[in-house]
């Protein structure tokens, strides 16, 4: 045993036991020169057990073979130090609870939980399996060797103890120590030749314990997962059942085979064959009737053609001057007849912009008559980005709530959707730059800014290489952004200008450079004041702007003054 | 004792709902005045917050109408103080299996006082915090957080915990948390002010203008105790505080 408090090699510090396993102690160590924790594993030459031989080999062996593996999935080793008597491992330190414990403390994980973590689970064993010369078989999948780190929606499992895995050589089979977790091995993991496949039967296994939490281990009779809860899906019965199989020719003979039928087990089932069936059915008689419909449909055509198109045409292009409720009643009538015709669309926010308000009312029938047709419209066409760029200013520029209350917070969440789909579609188009822009604002907002509780909830918060990323996003655009009206300019810079102000206190914390910052401000405020607005909304932002200006620039300047002196606030 | 209590509380710049539930339970009883009061800051998205703090506030609100009036036949604030330990590890494992089964990680800080006769009981869990102002502002509770922690065991700097990715990690909420321990702090009643915030409220205020504001010379009353909680909580805005904003004030006497 090592002293809690006893320095290693001159620079890790014991600082507590964190698991026993039956070969080694494992410690939590501080990296005195780095500041930083390691997990350091244990293992004493001598005095250990009769096969003290077998135990130092096998710790050896696990440490060389993790050395090699370069997967986020498994832990890295930094250092290996032997001091004659005891072998200390030294590995990256994971943060988190082993799925056992889990397990134990919560019983059965949901079915999604479970999918996503066997996905994971998959790609690491994967990698594993595809190791050269030889596949390595890890041979000890179970709850207890994987540890959930809670990171993201599903948290992410990384697997421990190499203690058994050892690499498969097709050549060498006589390995005559039985090692493995007896419910989680499988069948032929007693007779000593295991396989890729055997990987799978234990994975098998341990996704049945996670959606059932039944132990294995107990000896109940295997039985599928749905008789042990009935609320799972068909699917996972039927990936758990194939995985479990005793004969390894009846599982999925690979990974990758397995996980195509994580991604989609709804696929596998009864009805969703019967589906298929039934849908070549109607199809064959879909052809039929159409051939039927052709004849008559080319008569009537040319017809109904030309009556669509005269009213379309009327529809969207009505006087100015006609009043709101007429015209947007017409741009509805339009958008029914040509729902994939883009032009009703403009207009019909034309309208709402004209009489100057977009509120959760508005938003919510624009909404409708989008998202009901968009699958329609020519994906990423120039013209359909314009729109999405449209519709992401008048959320920025006049979206409220029903009760007349609005935020930057809020528009950036609702404008969102609108700037990601066309910072991800590739098109080029008029307005790209400045719609790019509002693009990584609302990107910050969204994951960093909106749930600022979820922060407390254990989700990370921005670091500096965060800001810089936005700030140079936003600066290598600003200058070439093409947009005539100023609202929308004005707007980016106003928001650009208020975050800068909001984060003033978070940046000096993480040490972004003060200068950086404000230069930003400043560009984004001369800009802002450069520009001639029309619109009154537009112009009481100027002001809003001008009035704020010097406030919120000292505070910044003292936000930066203050980190340097103050320690915790 | 005597008590006046007021509260308020605001959605902040940049969210949309506010997660924040406060409440103040006011009696008079035959051996004098009975207060409770509660700030609850909750977090988890999709609007879970402000379920979980909801659901711990009317469970208190329950205790309060339904448990204390037995409580009071003889009055042990230790006692009291351990059952509110129970009710709160209750609450968090309530809370805890409806996140897990509907899908979204969700909790609550929580931050209650109990003044009766001429003492006080404070349970705490989180960053939200209990204020005395008397002479000048004094802080009661102790912020729950991971980096708080790890600076107090040395393993971890004042520079590094700024910069930590987990630099806002509550050590424990309820609602979120494996375990729950409240931290239960008790006292002898004084003349003055007790001020209960989430931590909205004092990210962008200073102490010194706090105290400026809640001093108790300036609580004259109810209105002034309201219309000084209002100020502050529009200074904070006006200095684009992100968090919701929620202040609760009990003046002593």
């Amino acid at each position: 045993m090592t002293q809690i408090g006893s320095v290693i090699d001159g620079k890790y510090e014991i600082l507590t036991e964190i698991g026993r396993g039956g070969m080694s102690v494992v410690y939590l160590a501080m990296d005195k020169r780095l500041n930083k924790q390691w997990a350091v594993k244990e293992v004493r030459k001598k005095g250990v057990s009769k096969n003290d031989e077998i135990v130092v080999n096998s710790l050896m062996a696990e440490a060389n073979l993790i050395k090699r593996l370069d997967h986020p999935a498994f832990p890295r080793i930094v250092d290996i130090i032997d001091n004659g008597q005891t072998i200390y491992i030294v590995m990256d330190y994971i943060e988190g609870e082993s799925l056992d414990k889990i397990l134990e403390e919560h019983g059965a994980q949901s079915e999604d939980n479970v999918i996503h973590w066997a996905m994971q689970i998959c790609d690491a064993l994967n990698y594993l399996h595809s190791q050269k010369p030889h596949p390595i078989i890890y041979r000890d999948m179970k709850p207890a060797n994987l540890m959930l780190k809670p990171e993201g929606e599903y948290g992410i499992i990384k697997i421990i103890d190499f203690g058994i895995a050892r690499e498969f050589k097709d050549k060498n089979l006589a390995d005559t120590t039985v090692l493995g977790t007896r419910g989680y091995a499988s069948p032929e993991h007693y007779a000593g030749h295991t396989d890729v496949r055997s990987d799978i039967f234990s994975l098998g296994m341990t996704m049945h314990h996670l959606l059932t939490g039944v132990d294995p281990r107990k000896g109940d009779q295997y039985a599928s997962v749905r008789n042990w809860n009935p609320e799972l899906s068909e699917g996972i019965e039927i990936i758990v059942d194939k995985c479990v199989q005793p004969a390894p020719e009846n599982r999925y003979q690979n990974c990758d085979e397995l996980l195509r039928d994580l991604y989609d087990p709804g696929k596998l089932t009864h009805d969703y064959r019967k589906k298929q069936k039934r849908k070549l059915g109607l199809f064959l008689g879909a052809i039929l009737l159409s051939v039927i419909m052709l004849i008559a449909g080319f008569a009537l055509k040319g017809i109904s053609n030309k009556i669509n198109s005269d009213d379309y045409e009327n529809l969207i292009s009505v006087e100015s001057s006609t009043p709101y409720a007429t015209k947007v009643d017409g741009y509805k009538r339009a958008i029914a007849i040509y729902p994939n015709d883009l032009r009703a669309y403009t207009k019909l926010l034309q309208a709402y912009e004209d009489n100057g308000k977009f509120s959760a009312t508005e938003s919510g029938e624009f909404l409708n008559l989008y998202n009901k047709n968009r699958d329609l419209f020519d994906a990423n066409s120039a013209d359909l980005c314009e729109l999405r760029y449209k519709i992401g200013t008048m959320y920025f520029n006049y979206f409220t709530e029903a009760n007349g209350s609005y935020s930057d917070g809020a528009r950036a969440k609702q404008a969102f959707p609108f700037f990601e789909a066309n910072f991800n579609s590739g098109a080029d188009y008029e307005h790209k730059t400045i719609s790019d822009c509002f693009y990584w604002v609302c990107y910050f907002y969204n994951t960093y800014l909106l749930d600022s509780g979820a922060g407390k909830l254990n989700v990370d918060e921005a670091d500096k290489s965060n800001y810089e990323q936005l700030f140079a996003e936003i600066s290598s655009r600003i200058n070439s952004i093409q947009e005539e009206g100023p609202y929308n300019k004005l707007t980016l810079y106003s928001v650009v200008f208020n975050m800068l102000y909001m984060e003033r206190k978070n940046m000096a914390q993480l040490g972004v450079s003060e200068t950086q910052v404000l230069n930003l401000f400043d560009g984004v405020y001369n800009r802002a004041m450069a520009l001639n607005p029309n619109k009154s909304q537009a112009q009481a932002l100027q002001n809003e702007m001008r009035s704020n200006y010097s406030v919120y620039r000292a505070a910044i300047e003292t936000a930066y003054t203050t980190q340097e002196r103050s320690g915790e606030n | 004792m005597r008590f006046i209590a007021t509260a308020d509380t605001d959605i902040g710049n940049v969210k949309s709902t506010n997660q924040d539930s406060a409440l103040i339970e006011h009696a008079s009883t035959p051996s004098g005045e009975v207060l409770m009061a509660i700030i609850c800051d909750g977090m988890g998205g999709l609007s879970k917050g402000e379920l979980a703090s909801a659901t711990v506030i009317r469970a208190f609100k329950a205790w309060f109408d339904k448990v204390l009036p037995y409580e009071l036949v003889e009055p042990n604030l230790q006692v009291i103080g351990n059952k509110w330990s129970l009710l709160l590890k209750e609450l968090n494992v309530k809370i805890m299996t409806y996140g897990s089964t509907n899908g979204g990680n969700m909790g609550t800080t929580f931050t209650g006082m109990l003044f009766i006769g001429d003492s006080y009981l404070i349970a705490h869990v989180g960053d939200s915090r209990a204020y005395y102002i008397g002479s000048d502002l004094r802080q009661m509770t102790e912020d729950q957080t991971y980096v708080h922690r790890e600076i107090m065991r040395g393993t971890m700097t004042l520079e590094q915990a700024k910069v930590d990715p987990k630099r806002n990690m509550l050590l424990q909420c309820v609602g979120a948390s494996k375990n729950v321990e409240p931290a239960l702090y008790y006292g002898k009643t004084l003349p003055g002010a007790y001020m209960l915030c989430s931590d909205g409220f004092r990210h962008e205020i200073t102490p010194k203008e706090i105290y400026e504001s809640l001093n108790p010379v300036n609580l004259v009353n109810k209105n002034a105790m309201h219309s000084n909680c209002k100020y502050l909580i529009d200074l904070a805005k006006s200095r684009k505080e992100r968090d919701n904003i929620s202040v609760l004030l009990v003046r002593a006497e």
